[in-house]
């Protein structure tokens, strides 16, 4: 069995898993459940990975993209990217499935590419040795069933691989491609930037291309998720005559009126709230969580800092500093997920077999109650 | 590439499981009641539905009834086993303070008559329109309504309303247009999806940015399943206007124009 089959072999039993957990949870504790906000036709169709923000994805797929916001507070569909939304509604139209099962196999389908290639990544920046252990990292991760639901997180960490590996291997075209299509997946697609832009430049400066067309290279890999933001906020122009709406509808969707500036601000004073109240383990477990995976990717940001990997730590950092800006942990155990080096780097605990075996294990019955959590709709991230 | 075999194969067979197709029919007689309605809300008539069913043939008939949406999943279907000739009421079995809407169908004649009450018995009942499938607009079609008035004497709201037995193909897209009455001015106009339960339209002139008090004609063009699935019977609109003083209200005549005859 080569290496390629034996990630995607895992991949795929990864996925069984995960079906059957999300299959088997509304049968287990079945009175026990979160408030559900969406209304019968929806209810009784939709998967049970698709829940909360998947809402807004089936929406995007079936209806598009609706009126502006007029005010603080009212959620629209313009805070999402269209790339993934456009990739269920083109399964759904050519196949007639169910629009949350189109959403279910576009995340499993690039969550599986997006596996060969972080196996192909790790290979080559860390060695053979370190794969296995960081595909497990990356599939044990409490919070890694998001790749398999009806969210952006599978594309995203896929296209985010596949344009800096295609940069590493000097191949700018499709490296510009798929960071052209990243920045129309999500957020994270923006902080991919200077990363690319970092890791061109390292990889064509080793190529032994002259200071200039490096530099040319690195612009072009930084450009590109940059132009896949900017496709997107012109079509919002064109369309709405807005081109900075995904802003206002990200503005809008706090019922508060705040500011980038405002986000540590807001995330410090919540944190301090659940500390004086006592609220760490029983008001807003989630939340408090999601704080511990912030620190453990800045620490993992350290680390790759330490191993002199500064293209790769400045991009976990950057992705941690996408949720300080937001004013809240909500999803932070989500948003960290397409930061693929801390996954890398966190594997190098493998050299102690029992900590790094009981750490998988504790952390994949973690992982199933996050799963059992979000069927029954409690906030999951 | 051998790895993605599996892949193929797992994804054939969830494309399989979630290609559901609308359920097929019960029997060639329908009968749609395009709106079922209770509520309690304080200080307006505590409205609900009264709903009976006849078997009409000589013979024992089975009718099945979909509400849409139901109170609870089990009440999703009914089956009404009939005698020659009974009446039955039908449970209402809807959410409160929302539309549903209720669809018969059976292998031998029926009677359905459906009326909205107030359980005080203070204001006026209002008979429900009772239609078949075939009067339902097709993809293709045009529905039409009007006037929707907001006058210190009356007020007008309208919905969206479909059969459950559709709810494969919801949610629906349509083409909105509405103008002066008599076919004057285009006042708003736009393509849109709808939810995949009936829609109340209660303040138009807030959701579609129209002066308040203006009146309007409504003008549906139905343009097909926004899930690209077939449509099996359609949809519907109602128009209701009630008069301020005394709670009574009206339905508006809907007029289809079919796709073939435009």
């Amino acid at each position: 069995m080569t290496s390629r089959q034996r990630v995607i072999g895992t991949g795929l039993l990864w996925l069984v898993c995960v079906w059957a957990v999300a299959l088997v949870s509304p049968r287990v504790v079945p009175w026990m459940t979160g408030t559900n906000p969406w209304t019968w036709d929806v209810v009784r169709r939709v998967t049970p990975l698709t829940r909360w923000d998947s809402g807004w994805y089936v929406n995007l797929a079936e209806a598009g993209y609706w009126e502006p916001p007029t005010r603080v507070g009212q959620e629209t569909n313009h805070a999402f990217f269209p790339l993934y939304p456009g990739l269920m509604r083109i399964l759904v139209r050519t196949t007639g499935i169910e629009t949350s099962l189109a959403g279910n196999l576009v995340s499993a389908a690039a969550f599986l590419a997006a596996l060969l290639l972080f196996a192909e990544w790790t290979k080559r920046h860390f060695g053979e040795d370190r794969v296995l252990p960081a595909v497990l990292v990356l599939l044990a991760f409490p919070t890694s069933f998001f790749f398999a639901s009806v969210y952006t997180e599978a594309l995203a960490l896929a296209l985010a691989l596949a344009a800096v590996l295609s940069f590493e291997r000097g191949r700018p075209l499709a490296g510009a491609a798929a960071g052209v299509l990243a920045g129309l997946t999500r957020i994270t697609g923006v902080v991919l930037a200077p990363y690319l832009a970092l890791v061109t430049w390292r990889a064509s400066r080793e190529a032994g291309l002259s200071t200039g067309r490096a530099a040319a290279r690195a612009a072009l890999a930084g450009a590109s998720p940059l132009a896949g933001f900017g496709l997107f906020c012109l079509y919002f122009w064109k369309r709405f005559g807005d081109p900075l709406l995904f802003v206002k509808a990200q503005h809008n969707w706090s019922g508060q009126s705040k500011s980038i500036l405002d986000g540590p601000a807001l995330i410090w004073q919540a944190v301090v709230e659940d500390v004086t109240r006592g609220r760490l383990l029983g008001g807003s477990p989630a939340r408090t969580f999601e704080g511990l995976y912030l620190l453990l990717f800045l620490v993992l940001a350290a680390v790759l800092l330490v191993e002199k990997r500064r293209p790769e730590a400045l991009y976990v950092v950057l992705t941690v500093a996408i949720v300080f800006s937001s004013g809240t942990f909500e999803s932070a155990g989500r948003y960290v997920l397409p930061a693929f080096p801390a996954f890398a780097a966190l594997a190098r605990l493998a050299g102690r077999r029992a900590f790094f075996g009981t750490l998988v294990a504790l952390s994949s019955v973690a992982g199933a109650l996050y799963v059992w959590a979000f069927v029954h709709w409690y906030w999951a991230g | 590439m051998r790895g993605t075999a599996p892949l193929a194969a797992a994804a054939l067979a969830l494309a399989g499981l979630g290609c559901r197709r609308s359920p097929a029919p019960y029997g060639a007689h329908t009968a749609f009641v395009p709106v079922a309605f209770r509520s309690n809300n304080p200080g307006r008539p505590p409205w609900a539905p009264r709903i009976e069913v006849t078997n009409t043939s000589a013979a024992p008939s089975t009718v099945r009834l979909t509400r849409w949406p139901p109170d609870a999943a089990d009440s999703e279907s009914t089956i009404f086993d009939l005698a020659p000739g009974e009446t039955r009421t039908v449970p209402s079995r809807v959410p409160l303070a929302s539309v549903s809407s209720f669809f018969f169908e059976a292998g031998s004649p029926f009677l359905v008559r459906a009326e909205i009450v107030d359980r005080r018995r203070i204001a006026p009942s209002l008979a429900v329109p009772v239609l078949k499938a075939e009067d339902l607009a097709k993809p293709g079609d045009r529905l039409t309504l009007g006037p929707i008035v907001d006058t210190p004497g009356e007020r007008s709201h309208f919905c969206f309303t479909y059969p459950g037995v559709e709810r494969d193909a919801l949610p629906f897209r349509i083409h909105l247009r509405l103008t002066a009455p008599g076919g004057g001015a285009l006042l708003w106009e736009g393509t849109f999806v709808l939810t995949g339960l009936p829609l109340v339209i209660d303040d138009p002139w807030k959701r579609f940015h129209l002066a308040p008090g203006t009146a309007f004609d409504v003008d549906v063009a139905f343009l097909g399943s926004a899930r690209s699935r077939p449509v099996a019977r359609g949809m519907w609109v109602y128009g209701i206007t009630t008069d301020r003083a005394t709670a009574a209200s009206r339905f508006l005549e809907t007029r289809v124009v079919r796709g073939s005859a435009r």
